[in-house]
């Protein structure tokens, strides 16, 4: 349903050019649920948002493209047309909703004003909250009335950008299990964005790892959680604490994201890697299949 | 209605100290006069009688609490002192020109708003385009002109070689007949009396000045409203708009235009302050028997009850104005109005 | 001396800047060596020539009483400068002083400063200004004083913020800890890097604050006939403009209006290198 070939974006500022995503390749099909993962600043949000179309227009397509039921859609579509029935749930859950205008007029523009109510009620919020501003609700609320805008829009890819960040654990499993119910009862594909591999592992079918605007790996749930292969992944795994309970001892990544404007390496997680070996900084690599389902950019892999 | 009425009581109240310091500046402005102030508001040639009775009534020879009191006093009583040219109480004098005043700022207001609202958003939208540079320096020549400067240039293309513009003489033909006043604006006198002409010929005198003076509130109106527009555009949730695939004109001018219009309406109290400014000199310049060209008559004959109960009365609008866009804004912006 | 760093290479790339830049450079250089080189006497009257519509011998026209207007436009831009700095200037040590004062001591000093600020604020301020100069007398020190005072609010304001935020900063702390007194830590340490910001604010309302001495004198304040000063010139071809004698108002008009322009536009070009700064 959705492929995306050898994508590489960037970004020109006054700092110089930014290489957010290099060589990109990832593919959803129908009803399949795809977490994406990667500390903060791996370029999780320039992907989804160049999959929406909804990039800024200082972006620039280096290479590939993206292909939507086999035609190319433009990352950067300053008018969204309807065919591409993609739509997002943002980081940022206030901040993206109309902070001057009602959760029903919100609602209603997006998706007619007699489906208001059972949109709300579909992601269990109290039809009384349809005339309150978003600053009235919490933020899970406001999370929620975001899923309910892109249900609204009937998507076939629904792309959830940390959809849970900010919420209590209660709340994201709620939000969690209204996402697994509808891509299992209407068939709709869901990119699920996070930097939370353990939510991932427990809700993806498949996972695809980035560092640095790079992808790493990708393969299925279980197997990319308990065995990755990918040396980033590996720590990025050991940095999930056990139990979510005790978030404070939680174990990060060492070293430092590089540069994404300077120079880069062909491998981007080389500085930070203990496996690094001279040949790593050879020539650029690429996505090695381990097996048909796993793939992994990386020259000397965990197994 | 009720929280209406006490916002409105909040913003009053908010803005006492700044009353209070309006009139001790104005107080001291009346006290600053170099020499004997009695001798000032005395006028032209006074008589030590005269000069007396007014140091009586200034009660200069107390001490300056007492004369600041009874100066609050007065003024709660509306009572400015008396014009030197008239005779008459500068409350009355004020009171009778500023139809003509009100008329001519806010017309220009509203053409200046009409030209910067549009001005502003295509900028943003096409920022960096030739329109965007076009815009942007139309604004800054219009912040760099003076309105009297403007005022003249506009006479002198569309009164003396153009011949459109009626002469650059008040509000309406010298010759006419001014309809009967009940509002004091004459385009809507004119037209309660059914005297068309009239209205015809006071819109005809207002169009020159009101773009003159409209000039000079298109500067700093522009430039809001594009900065305004462009960081709504780039936050998140016009992003989330673009993409639940909403409409063009609703995205731009429904979800955009509204929250940016938040900082114009803070910027327009300002406005206000330089067209009110600019209004003194336009009104020399066409002639027009508003409050501003009372003050200058009453400047150059040294009348100065008049010219301090000008600054006086200028500012309480002003501060008037900044309540009324408080209450506004809190109207427009629901996250001030529930606050409350 | 990194600002002046960051000046000259945001000059490279801003060449609108730079053009509107050397233009008040040779505005100033007209104003101080012009009256040295001008062909005419700014006073003296020529009843023969008067209201002459510009020649080689009288580039800008004559006046209403035969004046050069030309020379006077000259000796008035030294005028006008004049006042426009020396206005700018003692606003920006009142308000610097203020705001500094303000920002660093916070608490009482704080509210009584933004009372007086916003007591100013809260006047139209050129007609605060007309109210000053009326109230003072009519003259030029007058005008220059009531410009400055309407100026002060916009540079207090400037400087309250940088103190505010500078004050928390490591090296006040340093200074404090090593003995200086707060008024030494002030004077050393906080108000040079406020510097660059001042300048700007300073640039931005310079212009403003000529189109209001201008206007000042338009309405008749301030500096009287004969002085050449571009309001009173304006003022003086207002009545000829309806007659058709557009030169006496066009000339002095046009040379406010492209100083002011220059301003504003060096002004806006010098924040947004300055801003470009910030964001790096
Ligand atoms: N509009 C832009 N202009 C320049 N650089 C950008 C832009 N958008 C993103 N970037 C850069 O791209 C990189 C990836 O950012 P992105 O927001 O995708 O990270 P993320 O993985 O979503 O992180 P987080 O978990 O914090 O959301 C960052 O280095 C960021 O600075
Ligand atoms: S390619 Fe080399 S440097 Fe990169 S992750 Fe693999 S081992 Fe580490
Ligand atoms: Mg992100």
């Amino acid at each position: 349903m959705l492929e995306v070939r050898n994508l590489s974006i960037e970004f020109s500022t006054r700092r110089g050019t930014v290489k957010a995503l290099d060589r990109i390749d990832l593919s959803i099909a129908p009803g399949e649920i795809v977490g994406l993962v990667g500390e903060s600043g791996s370029g999780k949000s320039v992907l989804s948002y160049a999959i929406s179309g909804l990039l800024d227009r200082s972006a620039r397509i280096a290479s590939g493209e993206i292909r939507w039921h086999g035609a190319v859609i433009e990352p950067v579509r300053e008018r969204r047309s309807t065919h591409a029935a993609i739509a997002q749930i943002f980081q940022n859950p206030r901040a993206s909703l109309n902070p001057i205008m009602t959760v029903r007029r919100q609602l209603g523009d997006v998706a007619g004003r007699d489906r208001v109510l059972s949109l709300l009620e579909n992601v269990r919020i109290d039809p009384n909250r349809a005339d309150h501003y978003p600053f009235e609700l919490s933020g899970g609320q406001c999370q929620r009335v975001g899923i309910a805008l892109a249900l609204g829009c009937e998507p076939e890819l629904l792309i959830a950008d940390e959809p849970t960040t900010g919420l209590d654990v209660t709340t994201e499993a709620a939000i969690m299990a209204l996402i697994g119910d509808l891509s299992q009862r209407r068939g709709m594909a869901t990119l699920l964005v996070t930097h939370n591999l353990a939510l991932a592992a427990a809700n993806c079918d498949r996972i695809a790892v980035m560092h640095a605007g790079q992808l790493v790996e990708c393969g299925p749930a279980e197997q990319l959680a308990y065995s990755p292969m990918h040396p980033y992944a590996e720590q990025l795994l050991a940095s999930v604490p056990q139990h979510s309970e005790s978030a404070d001892d939680l174990r990060t990544v060492p070293g430092l994201l590089p540069d994404l404007a300077g120079p880069l390496l062909p491998c981007r997680f080389a500085p930070r890697c203990d496996r690094h070996q001279p040949d790593c900084d050879a020539s650029p690599l690429s996505l090695i299949a381990r097996s048909p389902q796993h793939f992994v950019a990386c020259r000397h892999p965990l197994c | 209605m009720f929280p209406l009425l006490r916002s409105v009581i909040k913003r009053v109240a908010f803005a006492v100290p700044t009353i209070f310091g309006v009139v001790l500046v104005s107080f001291a402005l009346t006290r600053l006069l170099p020499g004997d102030p009695a001798v000032y508001f005395a006028g032209a040639a006074p008589t030590p009688e005269a000069i007396a009775d007014i140091r009586k009534a200034m009660l200069l020879d107390r001490p300056l609490l007492e004369q600041f009191v009874s100066y609050v006093v007065n003024l709660l009583h509306g009572d400015l002192g008396k014009s030197l040219i008239t005779g008459q109480p500068v409350v009355k004098d004020l009171a009778a020109r500023m139809p003509a005043t009100l008329e001519l700022t806010g017309l220009s207001l509203l053409i200046a708003l009409l030209v910067s609202i549009p001005l502003g958003v295509i900028g943003a939208l096409r920022k960096g385009s030739l329109i965007d540079h076009a815009a942007r320096f139309f604004s800054t020549t219009a912040l760099s002109m003076p309105s009297f400067f403007t005022g003249l240039l506009l006479v002198f293309v569309f009164y003396y070689l153009l011949g459109l513009a009626p002469a650059p003489l008040g509000r309406i033909d010298p010759l006419g007949l001014p309809p009967p006043v009940k509002s004091g604006l004459i385009v809507i006198d004119g037209f309660l009396a059914g005297d068309y002409e009239s209205v015809t010929d006071g819109l005809a005198h207002l169009v020159l000045p009101s773009i003159a003076l409209a000039l000079s509130g298109i500067g700093p109106l522009t430039r809001i409203t594009r900065g305004a527009m462009l960081t709504v555009l780039s936050s998140d949730f016009i992003r989330a708009a673009r993409s639940y695939d909403m409409p063009r004109w609703r995205l731009v001018y429904v979800y955009a235009l509204r929250n940016a219009m938040l900082p114009v309406l803070t910027t327009a109290g300002f406005v206000f302050s330089f067209l009110i400014s600019a209004n003194v000199v336009v009104e020399k310049v066409f002639s027009w028997p508003g409050i501003g060209s009372y003050a200058l008559q009453a400047l150059v004959a040294s009348d100065y009850a008049a010219v301090q109960g000008f600054v006086l009365s200028v500012a309480l609008l002003y501060v008037l104005i900044n309540i009324l866009i408080d209450v506004l804004y809190g109207i427009v912006d629901v996250r001030v109005r529930l606050a409350e | 001396m990194e600002f002046a760093a960051t000046l000259q290479d945001g000059l490279r790339r801003d060449p609108l800047t730079a053009t509107t830049m050397a233009i008040i450079v040779i505005i100033c250089l007209v104003a101080i060596f012009g009256p040295f080189v001008a062909s005419h006497d700014p006073l003296a009257t020529n009843p023969s020539i008067a209201l002459k519509p510009p020649t080689w011998e009288h580039p800008c026209g004559t006046d209403q009483v035969g004046r050069d207007i030309c020379t006077r436009i000259v000796y008035a831009t030294r005028l006008d400068l004049f006042i426009a700095l020396s206005a700018v200037g003692l606003g920006l040590i009142i308000g610097g002083l203020i705001g500094s004062l303000a920002g660093f001591f916070g608490g009482i000093v704080d509210r009584l400063a933004m009372w007086i600020v916003d007591t100013i604020m809260a006047f139209p301020l050129f007609v605060l200004a007309m109210g000053i100069v009326a109230a003072l007398g009519n003259s030029l020190e007058n005008i220059i004083y009531a410009t400055a005072i309407v100026n002060v609010p916009f540079y207090a304001r400037t400087m309250r913020a940088e103190m505010k935020q500078r004050r928390e900063m490591g090296f006040v702390e340093a200074a404090r800890v090593s003995g200086n007194g707060p008024f030494r830590i002030l004077a050393v340490h906080l108000v040079p890097t406020a510097v660059p910001q001042l300048m700007i604010q300073a640039t931005l309302t310079m212009g403003w604050a000529m189109l209001n001495a201008a206007a000042l004198s338009f309405i008749g304040l301030g500096i009287r006939p004969p002085t050449p000063e571009w309001g009173i010139m304006v003022a003086e071809g207002a009545s000829f403009i309806i007659t058709g004698e557009w030169w006496v108002a066009l000339f002095p008009g046009m040379t406010l209006v492209l100083v002011v322009l220059s301003l504003n536009l060096v002004g806006d070009g010098l924040r947004d290198v300055l801003d470009a700064r910030e964001r790096r």
